[in-house]
């Protein structure tokens, strides 16, 4: 009786064991008329389509060169609902092939199911629909499937086969809701892989197996459980959600990733692998597409060199020179990428490259003339945080010089002809920048957006003129980010046109002359905006006048009620503005808004508005500064009310009144 | 006799060589408002036979700036019926030393059409990345057409700030191949010379000065050259045909799209079950254009002579997608087998485009449609939208010329013209703003016609979330929140979409001390505020009539009285009509707005009249009424 009683304990824990972690068994073609039955899905009722299942499975395959692929095969069932969903029916699955390295699609199947009259109908895609257009440096297979109508469910199966032992990421996330959402990976005794989680979603189901299989190539193979095989899952996956002020959202996508730890050789013996930066800095200087021309000589580089450095006798002076030569002569056709696209030498024939081929000639040009010079990686804002301790080459696409002079460490690069000497652009703060140096381990320099204090200055004076009439001088400074932001939006206009949107954006109707914009193609300066303008007040008993003729928040920048992930502005920014104005002759001081002061989260955020009236004068001071770049979603309705309560403010207007 | 002959090819070789681009020899009134000048150019196209003919392309340009480098970047795009054979490139700098070179071989292709599933069009680019101003590049290509049906245009001025030094257009042709043509801007005929062989045509452009561009300025070829050639007899992809009117043009396309109308046994059943017991053509028409909206869909397939001649009717029924030819084909055999006669119609879509040429037959066409014939009432149909009205072309279609092809050819017909009174906003708004300046308002909106369209996008194309967002970003209040967004649409030759939106916005209205100041126009401020300044050149072209009637009442807090008011404004001009009316009653202001547009095209002359009509409605839209509390 004891022995009965055990036994169904034992399957009810099987049974609520099995519950916990249902697995939806889903065979390729396996449709059913109930999978049309739904005509939206408690997951999320707006969405335009639903991902059914989605699994991804890698493992290994011996080849015939005595070799290990990866095998990656993806199943994909997802019911359209609406029109808007229908690129989803158009597949394009980029096949790289370059140098050695070659993938293969193994198999492609793809299938629309509708259903008409209680019975599902299979349509798949024409093997003559599946076109393979080819690239540089890979190929695309693309196809499109038939007879897609709103309520269709389509499925699509693929593997592919590639050399080497990269086992592919896997996103649980993506712009559609997904019902389930799977990532099996079947891993041999000889490779050991880190494996790292990111986002915020629970597992449903993580399980581990262990299995014996047959290895030809290993001699000392063990007899038990040398292959494992991992399966992660996570049902009822929300879309992605898209909010302004996120740098990324593959900072919070739930997705996996993985890293070669160690492998065993055939002979037994175990290797670790990328185990600290030091051993990835030598990997790194003994590659050809990235740092090993800098251990050869660099006389080749002398007259290109002898160009750039010009007069300049100190080595700083020689540094600065190369810098803005290369930055001036060269083009830069790709800002996002961590290895060279050619030779050196061919970047200095064509005079184009991606951002590593033009840092790394800088870093070659500058040890040239014996200057300690390094190349160092990063990862920009839209490719998402690095693992600062862990040195996954993968997650960085961006290449910087480190440059050491006079016991001073400086930053430089020449990509962009808007930057100026030892600046970056605000999308390099985002995390470690990893300096690359032979033997050299765990130099790095953290860069984060809290970092950037920038200003901007807005001065008014305006003085009564004759006829009612008034003149107004305005000055506006900007810091370095705000100014590099300017340039970049104003390059290519003339600055005719862009007084033009300054006079649209004034509040009262304005003329303007003597207008200028300094240093707008300067790399190395901060922008000054100078102008004046003269504007007629009226003659009316009463004028009614907002003192924040510019700079003015017009309207609050967090508009959406709700946030789900950080707020990360590129920079934290300081704004001042001073009006200091002549009463309208003929009139008095009527009324005056309030001076407020108010602090946001004690010291993260100051708003001072002062306003008084002093020897015929109203005299103006706005402070409006944020003290961090990035906030948490629980500080967002804080931020979002901060705003509301500026933008309240600065609407308010002076009245001025016609003496009798 | 062997060393004159040598003596003389280096001589010829001299005079080639002999291109000076050296930066100095540009005229002062060339290098104004100038981001480049195309130094030289000579596009040579010559026509072997009625298949086949060879383009020779060279020009040179010199970049000013950092806004012309755009210029010096070489792409031609070639085909497999269209191929490129030598690219010759050299870089000069400003002195006009050469500095570098480069050859076909050393340059890259792409795949040349991002936008189609499929499509056999490759590009090749090169760009020599100078960045010391001024500099030149120089291409030369060629390229030879295997089969004719368009051939290359010339259109030396191509943008703003580009300035032309001297350009060339020839086309030599066999002595008795008839060629068309049509000139833009160009005030004299063509330098004709003709030998027993060839006949070849010549036009020149020199020192064209850079164009600023000016608001509602007339399209760019009516400003600039630009020269049209079209061949009489054709052959492409084995087929012949003939352009000499617009009715053969008919006829060729007749015969590419022969025997295309096969439909298979079940959509055929479909069509009879749906459409046989319609009673009117209007009837039919609307329940069949249903049926291929919602069975098909729109995938571009750019293949060969598929450029031109349609994938068939059974194709379409198969896949369920097609390209506008397809689709507009597949609808053609739709409503022959229900027995309604229907034509396939050429046309140059796009917004603000216009339609073919009536006195110059040309295959200029990016767009095909279907034309229902119905007595007075012919219907046009849209065969690649999945939503949009039967009978509706809007500003996509509308209001041009196009090709319409009958049993005996080609005839050009207008499509409909939409009228002020057909693109109507009429809005009411129902507001409230309480004691702290926070807004509540009902907005209900009629659209109608081309005002119809960016709310037809926005309804189908998003769903309510997105939509939400999109317009808390678009509205231009300061905080700003839609409780609620709803649309419906009523669809017809007009059609028309109501949308029912709620919205709060904190703190809308001002209050500053005892006083409250209100912007009664809430969300229709015109933002055009145009420059006086320089003086104008060209006519003035407004390109759409239409019309806004705005009703808004706004309830205030009681205890405030009128300190302020703005006045009415009335406007009449040649531009519309424009009025803004305001009154305060029991703590309620009514504003009542109407401003119509109308499509014309007025002298250079009338610009300052233009300016200060604007100028007056940009003031009135932003009127402010300043209320102040009343002392207890």
């Amino acid at each position: 009786m004891r022995r009965i009683k055990l036994l169904f304990l034992l399957i009810y824990c099987q049974l609520t064991l099995q519950a916990q972690t249902v697995r939806p068994f889903v065979v390729f073609g396996d449709v059913k008329p109930e999978d049309f039955a739904p005509t939206v899905y408690s997951i999320d009722s707006a969405a335009p389509a639903i991902y059914l299942f989605d699994n991804g499975m890698a493992r290994f395959s011996e080849n015939n060169s005595g070799k290990f692929d990866v095998i990656f095969q993806r199943h994909t069932r997802i019911r359209l609902l609406s029109r808007n969903a229908f690129d989803l029916a158009t597949l394009e699955i980029p096949i790289l092939t370059f140098g050695s390295f070659e993938q293969k699609m193994e198999y492609l199947q793809a299938v629309t199911y509708n259903i008409e009259d209680g019975k599902v109908i299979a349509m798949p895609v024409d093997k003559s629909a599946i076109i393979v257009e080819k690239n540089k440096k890979f190929k695309v297979t693309k196809l499109t499937l038939p007879n897609i109508k709103e309520g269709s469910i389509i499925e699509f199966a693929y593997s592919v086969r590639s050399p080497g032992n990269y086992l592919p990421e896997w996103s649980f996330q993506g712009s559609y809701p997904k019902l389930w959402s799977e990532y099996d990976i079947t891993i041999p005794f000889f490779y050991n892989y880190n494996v790292y989680k990111r986002g915020t979603l629970n597992f449903s189901m993580d399980s581990i197996r262990s299995f014996h299989v047959d290895y030809d190539y290993y001699n000392n193979v063990p007899n038990k459980n040398n292959t494992t095989k991992r399966v992660w899952g996570i049902k009822d996956v929300p879309a992605l959600k898209r909010e302004p002020y996120t740098t990324t959202t593959d900072n919070y996508i739930s997705k996996i990733e993985f890293h070669l730890a160690a492998y065993t050789r055939t002979d037994g013996n175990t290797f670790p692998v990328n185990e600290d930066w030091a051993t990835v800095c030598n990997h790194l200087f003994a590659d050809e597409s990235f740092a090993y021309s800098l251990t050869l000589p660099l006389k080749w580089l002398n007259s290109e060199v002898n160009k750039a450095v010009g007069a300049a006798a100190t080595p700083l002076d020689k540094v600065r020179n190369i810098f803005a030569y290369v930055r001036d002569e060269y083009t830069c056709t790709d800002r996002s990428a961590r290895s060279l696209s050619q030779e050196l030498k061919q970047t200095v024939q064509t005079k184009e490259g991606n951002v590593a081929d033009i840092n790394m000639l800088l870093t070659a040009m500058l040890l040239n003339i014996k200057v300690d010079a390094k190349p160092a990686i990063l990862s920009t804002t839209d490719n998402g945080r690095a693992f600062p301790s862990m040195p996954f080459l993968s997650q960085y696409n961006y290449v910087v010089c480190f440059a050491y002079i006079d016991r001073n460490v400086y930053l430089l690069d020449a990509s962009n002809r808007l930057l100026g000497f030892n600046k970056l652009d605000n999308e390099c703060y985002n995390g470690y920048v990893q300096v690359i140096a032979p033997w050299y381990s765990a130099n790095a320099i953290n860069l984060v957006a809290d970092s950037l204090q920038e200003t901007e200055a807005t001065a008014v004076f305006i003085m009564n003129a004759q006829n009612g009439k008034a003149t107004a001088t305005v000055t506006n400074h900007f810091s370095y980010q705000p100014s590099l932001q300017l340039k970049e939006d104003i390059r290519s206009e003339d600055s005719a046109s862009f007084f033009e949107k300054v006079k649209a954006d004034y509040p009262i109707d304005i003329d303007i002359s003597n207008a200028a914009i300094e240093n707008l193609r300067d790399p190395e300066k901060n922008i000054a905006i100078k102008y004046q303008f003269v504007t007629d007040l009226g003659h009316d008993s009463l004028i009614y006048f907002n003192p924040m003729l510019a700079g003015q928040e017009k309207e609050n920048p967090f508009f959406a009620a709700k946030r789900f992930y950080p707020v990360e502005m590129p920079f934290c920014m300081n704004k001042t503005y001073t009006l200091n104005m002549e009463i309208p002759a003929g009139y008095t001081l009527d009324a005056l808004p309030k001076s407020l002061t108010t602090k946001f989260n004690g010291n993260d955020g100051l708003f001072c508005y002062s306003i008084d009236e002093k020897d015929n004068h109203v005299q103006l001071n706005v402070i409006l500064k944020l003290t961090k770049a990035t906030y948490e979603p629980e500080d967002y309705q804080n931020l979002r009310d901060f705003f509301t309560m500026v933008v309240k403010k600065e609407a308010e207007q002076i009245v001025f009144k016609k003496k009798k | 006799m062997k060393y004159l002959l040598l003596l003389m090819a280096l001589g010829c070789l001299n005079i080639l060589k002999a291109q000076d681009y050296n930066v100095a020899l540009i005229p002062d009134s060339l290098k104004a408002n100038a981001d480049v000048v195309k130094r030289t150019e000579e596009l040579h196209v010559i026509i072997k036979d009625e298949g086949k003919a060879i383009i020779k392309h060279k020009y040179a340009i010199t970049v000013f700036n950092e806004s012309g480098d755009e210029y010096a970047m070489y792409a031609n795009s070639y085909r497999k019926m269209e191929s490129l054979y030598d690219i010759d490139g050299n870089l000069y700098d400003a002195a006009g030393k050469r500095l570098k070179s480069v050859k076909k071989k050393d340059i890259a292709d792409v795949s040349g059409d991002e936008e189609s599933l499929v499509s056999d069009s490759r590009t090749k680019y090169h760009n020599f990345y100078c960045r010391s101003y001024p500099y030149t590049v120089e291409y030369e290509d060629e390229q030879e057409l295997n089969g004719i049906f368009f051939l290359p245009y010339w259109w030396p001025q191509i943008d703003e700030k580009y300035a032309v030094q001297q350009s060339r257009y020839i086309v030599e042709a066999p002595a008795n191949y008839v060629l068309n043509f049509k000139q833009f801007n160009y005030p004299t005929k063509p330098d004709i010379t003709k030998t027993e062989k060839n006949v070849t045509y010549t036009w020149q452009i020199n020192n064209q000065k850079a164009i600023i561009s000016e608001y509602f300025q007339p399209s760019w070829q009516d400003v600039t050259t630009a020269v049209y050639i079209a061949p009489k007899s054709f052959t492409v992809g084995g087929y012949t045909g003939d352009m000499s009117t617009w009715q053969n043009l008919g006829k060729f396309i007749l015969s590419l799209n022969q025997g295309r109308d096969q439909l298979p046994d079940g959509v055929k059943q479909d069509i009879h079950r749906i459409a046989d017991t319609a009673k009117t053509v209007e009837q039919k028409v609307n329940l069949l254009y249903q049926y291929l909206q919602n069975n098909t869909r729109y995938i571009s397939i750019q293949l060969g002579i598929g450029s031109w001649q349609p994938f068939d009717a059974n194709y379409v029924a198969t896949k369920k997608y097609g390209d506008c030819k397809a689709l507009s084909n597949y609808m053609h055999s739709i409503l022959k087998e229900a027995g309604v006669p229907s034509n396939y119609v050429l046309i140059t879509a796009g917004k603000g485009r216009k339609g073919l040429w009536e006195d110059f037959p040309s295959p200029y066409f990016n767009h095909a449609v279907l034309c229902v014939p119905n007595g007075k009432d012919t219907i046009w149909l849209e065969c690649t939208s999945q939503t949009k009205a039967a009978g509706f072309m809007g500003s996509f279609t509308g209001n041009r010329k196009a090709l319409l092809i009958a049993s005996d050819g080609g005839h050009v017909v207008n499509t409909p013209v939409y009228k002020s009174t057909d693109n109507l906003q009429l809005r009411k708004v129902y507001a409230t703003i309480d004691d702290n300046g926070d807004l509540d308002a009902a907005i209900l909106t009629t659209f109608s016609g081309e005002q119809e369209e960016p709310l037809h996008s926005l309804m189908y194309s998003t769903n309510k979330e997105l939509r939400e967002e999109i317009l808390n970003n678009a509205i231009n209040l300061p905080t700003y929140k839609v409780e609620k967004n709803d649309y419906s649409e009523v669809k017809g030759r007009i059609p028309v979409i109501h949308e029912d939106l709620h919205i709060t916005s904190p703190n809308y209205a001002s209050i500053t001390g005892k006083r409250l100041f209100i912007k009664p126009n809430l969300f229709n401020k015109t933002g055009t505020k145009l420059s006086k300044d320089s003086a104008r050149v060209y006519d003035i072209a407004i390109s759409s009539s239409y019309m806004d009637v705005d009703t808004v009442i706004i309830q205030i807090p009681a205890g405030y009285t009128v300190e302020a008011m703005p006045k009415d404004v009335a406007l009449e001009s040649k531009f519309g009509k424009y009025s803004i009316n305001f009154k305060v009653a029991d703590s309620a202001i009514t504003m009542l707005r109407t401003n119509e547009v109308s499509a014309v095209m007025l002298p250079a002359s009338e610009y300052e009249a233009l300016v200060n009509y604007y100028d007056a409605m940009y003031k009135a839209d932003r009127s402010q009424i300043v209320f102040v509390k009343k002392d207890n």
